[in-house]
């Protein structure tokens, strides 16, 4: 046991500092969360009636992972999700005082407690260009002419002002409304393309 | 009652323009700078809530450059935006599994390597920055690495390589497991499921092919060689100069036959086009025929066939279906 400044006590990785710790959770955000939001929107769906609620409640279930997994990464992403997810309408229903706590009966259907592979993440890459594409598809056509003409013909936010003979703030404005509605279909999946027009 | 309900929370879309917006700030516009930088990293350490929105967008984002895939390589977008889209499905349904890449790459790495896809029926020329020229043919997918230019990969498809001469960068051409290296040189590789084809024009290549049994072939070859190289075998032969020119009349967007099989030559059609050649039967396969066709007029090859050989034509939705005419109706 020479000079190491390793106490070995906690064990701990010579690495991780806070940061290191930050972009992890990140990272396991968008590999492991993000691609569950169709079955997470799914879920809401099924299970709360307001549909201007969704955005909202996906926002709350996700920072709710999010702030669980600084502390502790889930080993099993989607039933904590998706418990958390019942969680919330549970509590939501108790304050508000509107629907029976039966209708979530349905929660184990979707697959809590077992181990599967989600067949969301199972997406072969080969679709994602295809999906993409229906992605784009579905957008107001100012915005995904902007995006096309950013990402496909890779053309500078001047050159797009131009092209489409609007102001670059209103390009800006296009590209916004499509990233979010790309958002929306990439995770949330067809259903889920509902805002941003 | 009213303040148990969530009163700190702005909307979750509210939140989501903003991060947007951010997004926009740093990838589309280009005045970012460190300030900028300073000022968006301290909105996400807002809020969780900033975090994610940050988060979830910018992936999104950065899937769509997969996108870029479908540039074309050379003198920008010819045809308007409407026209695009079924060109853009064609060349999306082209691209294999093993072009789409980086996938959850998070959006700090970078993807390091550009892809290049035709469509059915799609020609295309690029031309490298070392003065190297690849030339695609039809449903055809190549990558090029970004850190090494002289490295890239065949992933399905055929395409005519003419490579600027570099004797210290070797040019190297990677094909499921086998490997193309060459100083300078011409040579056409085509890549289909299970096999390898390696034509020399000019110059010469070495050819390498590692097996998943860990065996390493290896052949140089040189003009007139033709390679082919399956799971379990590698075969050179000589092609005569007039068998080289029929294989390159692809770049002037026509096939050209010599003696062979109906089978042989309908498959060569469909591999341009979407309304597909099918042979009902093993006789009608087995005929023989010749002639030069153009790559995109299926039905000017049924015509040949129909008044040389005799054969029945008729179609089922989107398959032209060709065999024996029926003796006595």
């Amino acid at each position: 046991m020479a000079e190491t400044p390793e106490p070995g006590a906690e064990g701990a990785d010579a690495s991780p500092p806070a940061k290191g710790a930050w972009a992890e959770v990140n990272l396991w955000f968008v590999r492991e969360v993000l691609p569950l939001e169709a079955a997470l929107m799914h879920f809401l769906r099924r299970n709360w009636r307001n549909k201007s609620d969704f955005a909202d409640l996906r926002q709350e279930v996700y920072v709710r992972v999010y702030e669980a997994a600084q502390k502790e990464i889930p080993r099993a992403p989607k039933p904590f999700l998706l418990r958390t997810a019942r969680n919330l309408l549970i509590n939501r229903v108790k304050r508000e005082q509107i629907v029976p706590i039966e209708t979530f009966a349905d929660l184990d259907v979707l697959g809590t407690g077992s181990s599967d592979v989600s067949p969301d993440r199972a997406v072969i890459a080969r679709e994602e260009l295809r999906v993409l594409q229906d992605a784009l598809d579905r957008l107001p056509p100012r915005a995904r002419e902007a995006i096309v003409l950013r990402q496909i013909e890779g053309l500078s936010l001047k050159e797009i002002a131009a092209r489409m003979n609007i102001a670059e703030k209103t390009v800006e404005r296009h590209i916004t409304i499509g990233l979010k509605g790309l958002a929306d279909y990439l995770y949330g999946g067809p259903d889920d393309m509902r805002r941003h027009k | 009652m009213s303040e148990i309900l969530e009163p700190v929370l702005p909307s979750a879309d509210d939140i989501e323009t903003c991060a947007a917006e951010w997004i926009v700030a740093a990838r589309v516009r280009d005045d970012w700078d460190d300030d900028k930088a300073s000022e968006r990293d301290a909105w996400l350490a807002q809020s969780p809530a900033h975090q994610i929105a940050y988060l979830r967008l910018d992936q999104a984002w950065g899937r769509t450059e997969r996108l870029a895939a479908l540039r074309p390589p050379k003198r920008g977008f010819a045809f308007a935006l409407p026209r695009m889209w079924p060109t853009l499905a064609k060349a999306v349904a082209a691209l294999s599994a093993a072009a789409v890449i980086g996938y959850f790459a998070l959006p700090s790495e970078r993807p390091h390597e550009r892809i290049y896809a035709t469509a059915l029926g799609g020609h295309d020329v690029l031309k490298l920055s070392d003065g190297s020229q690849v030339e695609l043919d039809t449903d055809t997918v190549l990558r090029i690495s970004l850190d090494d230019k002289r490295k890239v990969w065949l992933d399905k498809g055929q395409a005519y390589f003419q490579i600027a001469h570099d004797p210290a960068h070797p040019f190297t051409v990677t094909a499921a497991n086998r490997r193309v290296t060459v100083l300078g040189t011409k040579f056409i590789m085509r890549q289909d499921p299970q096999r390898l084809e390696v034509s020399v024009m000019e110059g010469r290549v070495r050819l390498e092919s590692s097996e998943s049994s860990g065996k390493q072939r290896s052949a140089l070859l040189t003009l007139g060689d033709d390679a082919v190289a399956t799971q379990t075998a590698m075969v050179v032969t000589r092609k005569t100069p007039r068998a080289r020119t029929e294989e390159m009349a692809w770049r002037r967007g026509l096939l050209i036959f010599d003696q062979r099989t109906l089978e042989l030559a309908a498959a060569e059609l469909n591999r341009y086009n979407t309304r597909k050649l099918v042979i009902a039967d093993k006789e009608t396969a087995a005929l023989i025929i010749g002639g030069t066709f153009r790559t995109n007029d299926v039905e000017a090859f049924t015509r040949v066939v129909h008044e040389i050989l005799g054969v029945k034509i008729s179609t089922q939705g989107n398959n032209i279906v060709i065999s024996k005419p029926r003796v006595g109706g």
